[in-house]
């Protein structure tokens, strides 16, 4: 199912949230909102599910326009941040909890209603843990419990607002790639919220990328990182450096995108050798330039012949990789 | 390495045993003063009002309590409980309710308004109603062309037990509600609960071991109310007196044992009250641990 978002404000007191939203999000993709926190990626998901109103603009669903429709008849799926499992129930209760909400003559019974709720706790992997509470959950499992819920309703349109932002960072990989896959296999149109540019890469089809209640760019997870439509974006979407050029202005670049030698080449820059961190694959050298305070941090594989026998205080010659230049005024 | 380091602890442990061992001291003298207090002040009365009650046997006793004007007094102050207790969890749970789900001007004035019935004097609460329904207060004139007595009869007792058991379910409910957030009702919603439905399942066993705490003080309260009852009753024996009233009278008129042995029939209330709210306490108590953890 489609999802169109017309012209849609949004203001908190003196507060403008989100000015003049406008965009399409196509059937079946997995689409991201990016963006630092307060710049209204979340009161957009919270306005295409119904639980907040825009002040003006309009939300279409398979070009049904549903701004009037209340929560419960927009039949999206949710999942929260902090999963809202209801605490006083079993996770089977919880599964459940959809199907048995229903008006009397579209309830499926108890039966049926059993099956499906272990069909989706298989789903998720879950099935051992039916008669469990949310509290003696992980962080994890409770999440793919707030998923298991959300989809037992059979929506056509899935929700998630920073589904994995209060996880460790092991279990965040793990399960965001499980999502990816689970989003080919039963064919939903999802738009999940993100502040993490990396989490966003790896699992949309397109990211949008918000700011201060607008959209600064829409595009594939490659269009945004390597034709950034602004210096937010650019800044937003990876480490960048600032290299100062005299009184004509300054570049950007990014830590990777670097030519590092210890000898003076042509075009080269010198520099001063602050701090070397081995990261596994990459080594990432932090650089002193004469003529600016800010530091210039370069990214090279580990085997690099520059960082052989490189010490703190060495003298080391770089220079921006030519396609990567970003100019700025 | 380890052994030095085994040395160390151990010296660190005899260190805090010896610490432990003074504040031992200190711990027991604390706690025989807190059972010296509780005796003293609490259990002696109790024991004294009991031996009373029985002094004259158990005959007398049950005469006393099963007087016409005992049980009228029994029957009244369970009509007040039964009134003001299901309407103020009514309130109790729309204050909550209003007050934790929902932002608006002069919500802490709310907040602060529904405490006001602890601020101020149960005897100014009665007064108050006097002055708005008695025979010359602001209503009486108008009361009395339509034959409506408030002051002086059940209505105004009543009134008088809602107006000081007020905050009691409120109180207790709007920081759990205010804990526990919007978000469950809102996952409810989405899966296609209606608003009674969300009410039901979600919210009310969420709170609900904090509205049973609530109304348990709340039916103390108002069955133990002598200062604002006592304003508006105008102690018309059989007919607007309260058990803590006809308590009152019966002393006042040198009728001890009987004036005993109807406190010993609002003790046992009181105490069957008192089991009921550590009960409530403990599963509270276990709930809110529970949600800390989380």
């Amino acid at each position: 199912m489609s999802i169109e978002i017309r012209n849609v404000s949004k203001r908190f007191g003196a507060f403008q949230v989100l000015n003049d939203i406008n965009l399409d999000i196509r059937s079946g993709e997995l689409v991201a909102l990016l963006g630092p926190s307060g710049c209204g990626k979340t009161t957009l998901l919270r306005i295409i599910a119904g639980l907040e109103s825009p002040d003006q603009g309009s939300i279409v669903f398979h070009g049904e326009d549903v701004s009037g429709h209340d929560v419960r008849d927009r039949n999206v799926g949710f999942v929260f941040q902090h999963y809202a499992l209801f605490r006083h129930m079993t996770v089977f209760d919880n599964v459940a909890f959809g199907l048995r909400m229903k008006p009397k003559r579209e309830r499926p019974s108890e039966t049926q209603i059993a099956a499906k709720v272990h069909e989706l706790l298989g789903m998720v992997q879950l099935d051992w843990l039916a008669d469990r509470y949310p509290e003696q959950l992980s962080g994890g499992q409770r999440q793919r419990i707030a998923l298991a819920r959300a989809l037992a309703v059979e929506p056509k349109i899935l929700l998630l607002d920073e589904p994995f932002g209060a996880l460790d960072a092991k279990v965040r990989k793990e399960l965001r790639r499980w999502l990816a896959r689970l989003h080919e296999e039963i064919n939903l149109t999802s738009v999940f919220v993100t502040h993490d540019q990396e989490e966003a890469m790896e699992v949309a089809d397109r990211i949008v990328v918000m700011n201060k209640g607008v959209i600064e760019q829409i595009g594939h997870p490659g269009e945004v990182y390597e034709q950034p439509a602004s210096d937010f974006v650019y800044h937003f979407l990876g480490d960048s450096n600032r290299l100062q050029l005299g009184d004509e202005g300054h570049i950007l670049f990014r830590p990777h995108e670097v030519s590092l030698a210890r000898e003076p080449l042509a075009e080269h820059r010198r520099a001063e050798v602050r701090d070397i961190r081995p990261l596994g694959a990459i080594t990432r050298v932090t650089l002193k330039v004469e003529g600016q305070g800010e530091l210039i941090e370069a990214e090279v594989v580990k085997s690099h012949a520059s960082l052989l026998g490189l010490q703190r205080g060495d003298p080391l010659y770089f220079r921006p990789a030519a396609g990567s230049l970003r100019s700025a005024s | 390495m380890s052994s030095i380091t085994a040395v160390t602890s151990a010296k660190a442990h005899g260190n805090a045993n010896a610490a432990r061992c003074g504040h031992a001291l200190g711990r027991n003298l604390l706690i025989i003063g807190a059972w010296l207090v509780f005796a003293l002040f609490l259990l002696l009365p109790l024991y004294m009002v009991l031996s009373e009650a029985l002094k004259q046997g158990l005959g007398v006793f049950f005469t006393a309590i099963l007087e016409p004007d005992a049980i009228a007094a029994l029957k009244l102050t369970l009509l007040a409980v039964a009134i003001s207790v299901p309407l103020n969890l009514l309130f109790g749970v729309a204050a909550a309710w209003c007050v934790s789900k929902y932002e608006f001007r002069g919500k802490s004035l709310l907040v602060t308004l529904i405490d006001l019935p602890f601020s101020v004097s149960p005897v100014i609460a009665g007064l108050i109603y006097v002055l708005l329904f008695g025979a010359q207060g602001f209503f009486g004139e108008w009361l009395q062309d339509r034959d409506i007595q408030i002051v002086f009869a059940v209505p105004g007792i009543v009134l008088a037990t809602l107006f000081v058991t007020v905050p009691f379910v409120a109180r207790e409910l709007i920081p759990l509600m205010q804990e526990q957030g919007t978000q469950e009702e809102e996952a409810a919603r989405l899966l296609g609960a209606n608003g009674w439905q969300m009410f039901w399942y979600v919210t009310v066993p969420n709170i609900k071991w904090g509205l049973i705490y609530g109304v348990v003080l709340c039916t103390a309260r108002a069955m133990g109310e002598f200062g604002a009852v006592s304003v508006v009753s105008g102690h018309i024996r059989g007919y607007t007196n309260t058990l803590p009233l006809h308590v009152e009278i019966l002393y006042n008129e040198y009728n001890h044992v009987a004036a005993f042995s109807v406190a010993s029939l609002l003790l046992a209330l009181a105490l069957c009250i008192l089991l009921l709210k550590q009960w409530s306490e403990a599963r509270l108590a276990r709930l809110q641990s529970n949600a800390a953890e989380e």
